[in-house]
């Protein structure tokens, strides 16, 4: 359904990808994982015709993205990594624009829109204006425009980013559940939730696929605890520093706006995430992201 | 084609739906509104006009121009800041399709927003203004260019914002480029396509916006502004198409395309000056060539070069080409061309070796045997001492139609016809200023018809002079003598050819011999009721007076003279009837000594010929005075019909019992024609009968008081603020829905 062949795109002197080739089959699953500035998004955006490759050939649903651009975007649903969406529609008006546009027919539309609405617990913000909602619902209206026309192919691009802990294992889900039917292409930078979904896992580092390096143990033996956290920067610091097992508190990467990024290094053996939560707490700092460190999460940043 | 109306409701939504498409709205018809309102503050105009006063104004283009950048920078940009461009183009939609409904979005907000300000001529009319009627011409032409040059700056528009990400950038390039295309005027491949000879572009769009705005309509800018926005838009697609790839190889294709599109369109340009439709949509045909130009340009034989040599910038630089033009049109046997002096020098001193007075600005109209030169400084000196007909909304000029004409004529009519007028008698004279008894202007007039005038006093000579191609009598007081009677008669057997205006209450001595002619001068003056009742009474308790002496002539026969002045206001002075004798009409054709009477025009039914001249006021008294309808105005012809018999000649006569009509004060509109159709049949040149050049319309008005603030506060706020509310609700609206 989807084939790959040494796809390459260079940005001036700069290759996002570099002889990429997979092959997903019809009906499958599969999760594109590496991190930030693999190049999992440019993959994306090639193979929804956002953007033509430099070098090599892709082919969805038998059509070449550069040929036969619009053939193959008669048979995709892509969900783009910052969810785009007219803010000023309201979510039923702004599934059924897209449905139109898709092609769904008249009298199948309303159907498809209420079936999309139930697929991503959209019931209750349908008439809300979508500029209102939150990120996580955002995101979800953006699956749910993916899935409206009922595409072969769905190209998704980072779907669970910004979701509460409540909707990640339902989109899991849902994903899983679209196996068979449509073939998935998903992004992610977070190894477990492309493995807890599905079993073909490509591994992108730098715009090459990499060989899967065996299953890390799953405790901070590795030493590091990856945290998006909301609050005073400095006290923040110097509280988690304070936190018995703490070695060092490194920032990783820029924060967005007031949210900031932090590696906590800890003591081999030592999880203290439970402290972690109580201090927060305490602080009333909000946690967004918490989650065991495996590799480098920004090896490329 | 769905998802291209899809995609159209949906730029529709995002204005209409939303306030700022309405405080966009508003804030055009404020600046809009408000120049329009101090424009007819300033001075007259008449509702016809008032398209064209908008239109002259460039700080109107200037909105125009601002409105357009500002309702096309959005379109593509902010898709692609927002991100939600990548939901377009993931969507199975043609990039085509996306432009053709980004455009058609801006392009119907657009037009809905200026149709308020192309309706104030309605509203001022159910303000009450009274200046003029509407037009639905002009008003057409000014809808029809003004979304045309509006669809063309948001083509640009729509280019721009596809070519950027800044919304800022797109809305201040649109504003460059497209003013830079308006306001720089011609497109620069004007002089490089058409140096020489060629046809040359008319895209000064100063010169045609206006000429739209006036009811002229001209096909190619119309088609030049349609070719140069599809190539845009073409451009657009492929400029959307190439950012996926963004290479050199592509850039090259996108390169190549454009040259070839470019190609196509030169080629659309050329052919569409070649080959162009100009259409006159006023009412009263204010831009056409009258039906005498018409008909002079038709019968000419000989070919004539007519050098229009005048600098683009002379003051009525675009009118007079656009008039020569339609010459050029109507004209098989005209050539027409175009020198700048300052870029041709060459072709000047070409001129002036051949007798032509070229030193500045003029027309020279050249046959194969005679050059005639019209000194355009000549032409407006004379045309504002008369008191301005060379009105500015005239492009045509009524002047230079005039002299054009004539000027035609002097080049092709081999020998110049010998008029005689008839004097002695208390006749009017020729060199006579007089506004009641004066013959001045209509001698102006005869004399641009190409005619020599000369005053024949007969005195002891007794013969009309050889030369004489007619003889006019115009309004003599006293009688004639009698060795004129007699010259007159022997005049008149020799297929004479005599115009006779003769008024009431003068016994002339030509009683008898126009008895010989079948046609009864009778004593009497007709007295008609106005056709306005009401008017009539009102005056009538105001004066004493039921009646007026002032005849309307609405019944003019069925004659190359006055068949063509149909509908025309032809007034008589309180003419005396005339009654044909022995039957009205053309008798068979083989009757050839007997004269053929056709009655020219009779007083109608609300008229009576009174026949006692000391009643004061008039009065209808059954036993002597006699009812309308009565003919005041007959043709006589006798002999062979003018064409058919080459040898013989017919005598024609024309006789109207009034003389006044003619006279300085009141030759205007249909009377000089009525005389100068009638001098012209006599003459058997039946190639310059018909109405001459005349500005139509009405006397342009100001407005009154209250006129005055109705008009300033609804254009200034009124306008502009419904659109205001009407955001206000719509924003109040989505909040609560
Ligand atoms: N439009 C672009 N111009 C230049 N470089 C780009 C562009 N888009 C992506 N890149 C580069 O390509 C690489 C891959 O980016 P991306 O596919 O977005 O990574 P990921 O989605 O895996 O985080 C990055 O180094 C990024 O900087
Ligand atoms: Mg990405």
């Amino acid at each position: 359904m989807i084939a790959v062949d040494q796809l390459g795109k260079r940005y001036g002197r700069i290759a996002a990808l570099d002889g990429l080739s997979f092959e997903i089959k019809k009906g499958g699953v599969a999760a594109l994982v590496g991190g930030n500035g693999a190049g999992k998004s440019t993959v994306l955006r090639i193979l929804s015709t956002l953007t033509a490759p430099t070098d090599g050939d892709a082919v969805v649903c038998g059509y070449d993205v550069v040929q036969d651009a619009l053939d193959v975007r008669r048979r995709i649903g892509y969900l783009a990594e910052n969810t785009p969406l007219y803010g000023d529609q309201r979510v039923v008006d702004f599934l059924r624009f897209r449905a139109a546009l898709k092609g769904v027919a008249k009298g199948e539309r309303r159907e498809r829109v209420q079936e999309v609405i139930r697929q991503c617990s959209l019931q209750g913000v349908e008439r809300r204006r979508i500029a209102t909602l939150s990120r996580g619902f955002q995101k979800r209206v953006g699956l749910a425009d993916a899935l409206v026309h009922l595409p072969e192919v769905l190209l998704l691009d980072e779907p669970m980013v910004g979701l509460d802990a409540v909707q990640v294992p339902a989109v899991r889900e849902l994903i899983g559940s679209l196996a068979g039917r449509h073939t998935v292409l998903f992004t992610t930078h977070s190894r477990e939730e492309a493995e807890a979904v599905c079993r073909q896992v490509l591994h992108l580092q730098r715009g090459r696929l990499v060989t899967a390096a065996p299953p890390v143990p799953r405790t901070p033996a590795s030493g590091g605890i990856y945290l998006e956290i909301r609050g005073d920067h400095e006290a923040i610091c110097q509280g988690i520093n304070a936190l018995a097992g703490v070695r060092r508190v490194e920032t990783a990467g820029e924060g967005d706006g007031r949210w900031h990024r932090l590696v906590i290094r800890t003591d081999v053996g030592r999880d203290v995430r439970p402290d972690l939560f109580a201090l927060a707490a305490n602080h009333q700092w909000v946690i967004r992201e918490i989650r065991l460190e495996e590799g480098d999460p920004c090896a490329d940043s | 084609m769905r998802r291209f109306l899809i995609l159209w409701r949906r730029e529709l939504q995002l204005c209409f739906l939303t306030p700022v498409g309405y405080f966009q709205t508003a804030v055009f018809l404020f600046l809009s509104g408000s120049l329009l309102a101090w424009k007819l503050m300033a001075g007259a105009f008449d509702l016809s006009s008032i398209p064209a006063i908008l239109f002259s104004s460039v700080f109107f283009w200037l909105v125009v121009l601002a409105t357009c950048s500002m309702l096309t920078m959005r379109l593509v940009a902010e898709e692609r800041t927002a991100g939600t461009w990548d939901l377009l183009m993931t969507a199975p939609i043609h990039e085509g399709q996306i432009v053709a409904a980004k455009f058609m979005g801006a392009l119907t907000v657009f037009v809905v927003m200026s149709l308020p300000i192309l309706a104030v001529p309605f509203f001022l009319r159910a303000c009450g203004v009274t200046a003029g009627e509407i037009d639905g011409g002009p008003l057409a032409g000014a809808a029809l260019i003004l979304f045309w040059v509006g669809a063309f700056f948001i083509a640009v528009g729509t280019l721009l914002s596809c070519l950027t990400r800044s919304q800022a950038i797109a809305g201040i390039g649109a504003l460059t480029v497209n003013g830079v295309l308006f306001f720089w005027g011609a497109f620069p491949i004007r002089s490089a396509v058409f140096a020489e000879g060629g046809p040359a572009l008319v895209m000064d769009p100063a010169h045609y916006v206006q000429a739209f705005a006036s009811g002229f309509i001209d096909s190619r800018p119309l088609i030049v502004l349609a070719l140069g926005g599809l190539l845009v838009l073409f451009f657009a697609v492929q400029a959307i198409q190439w950012q996926r790839f963004r290479t050199f190889s592509e850039t090259l294709n996108l390169g190549m395309a454009l040259v070839l599109a470019l190609g196509l369109m030169s080629l659309g340009v050329i052919l569409a000056h070649r080959h162009y439709r100009l259409a006159d949509w006023t009412r009263s045909h204010r831009y056409s060539l009258s039906e005498k130009t018409l008909r002079i340009l038709k019968n000419m034989t000989e070919r004539v070069e007519v050098t229009f040599v005048c600098r683009p910038h002379y003051t009525v630089y675009g009118d007079l080409r656009r008039l020569l033009m339609q010459y050029g049109d109507h004209g098989p046997t005209l050539h027409l061309e175009w020198v700048d002096p300052d870029r041709d020098p060459g072709r000047v001193e070409e001129l002036l070796a051949q007798d032509a007075a070229v030193r500045s600005e003029a027309v020279v109209f050249k046959s194969p045997t005679q050059v005639r030169t019209v000194v355009l400084d000549d032409l407006l000196q004379s045309v504002s001492e008369e008191g301005g007909a060379f009105h500015p909304r005239a492009p045509t000029g009524l002047a230079a139609e005039e002299t054009f004409t004539a000027a035609l004529l002097a080049v092709t009519e081999p020998v110049k016809p010998v008029v005689y007028f008839l004097m002695g008698h208390g006749e009017v004279a020729l060199d006579d200023y007089h506004p009641e008894r004066g013959y001045s202007t209509l001698a102006r007039l005869l004399r641009s018809d190409h005619l020599e005038l000369k005053p024949l006093l007969l005195g002891e000579l007794a013969q009309i002079p050889p030369d004489a191609a007619a003889l006019v009598i115009g309004g003599p007081t006293h009688r004639l003598a009698r060795n004129a009677l007699t010259a007159i008669a022997e005049y008149l057997n020799r297929s004479g050819r005599l115009l006779l205006l003769t008024d009431s209450g003068v016994v002339t001595g030509l009683e008898s011999l126009l008895e010989d002619w079948g046609v009864r001068m009778n004593h009497d003056r007709v007295i008609s009721k106005p056709l306005l009742a009401g008017v009539g009474d009102a005056l009538a308790g105001a004066r004493g007076v039921g009646v007026t002496r002032e005849l309307e002539l609405t019944r003019l026969g069925d004659h190359p003279i006055t068949g063509p002045l149909q509908g025309m206001l032809i007034t008589l002075y309180q003419p005396r009837t005339l009654t044909p004798l022995g039957g009205v009409g053309t008798d068979a054709a083989g009757a050839v000594d007997k004269p053929r009477i056709t009655v020219l025009a009779s007083a109608g039914e609300e008229s009576w010929a009174e026949t006692d001249f000391q009643q004061t006021p008039p009065n209808f008294d059954p036993e002597t005075d006699r009812r309308g309808p009565a003919p005041v105005a007959v043709a006589i012809e006798r002999g062979p019909a003018g064409w058919v018999a080459m040898g013989l000649q017919p005598t024609r006569l024309v006789v109207i019992g009034d003389s006044h009509f003619a006279a300085n004060g009141r030759v205007g509109g249909g009377n000089q024609d009525l005389a100068r159709s009638s001098l012209h049949w006599l003459l058997q040149r039946d190639f310059i009968l018909g109405p001459s050049p005349r500005l139509g319309g009405s006397l342009p008005r100001v407005l009154e008081g209250r006129q005055r603030t109705l008009v300033l506060v609804a254009l200034v706020v009124g306008f502009p603020g419904c659109a205001l509310l009407w955001g206000v609700l719509v924003g109040w609206f989505r909040r609560r829905v």
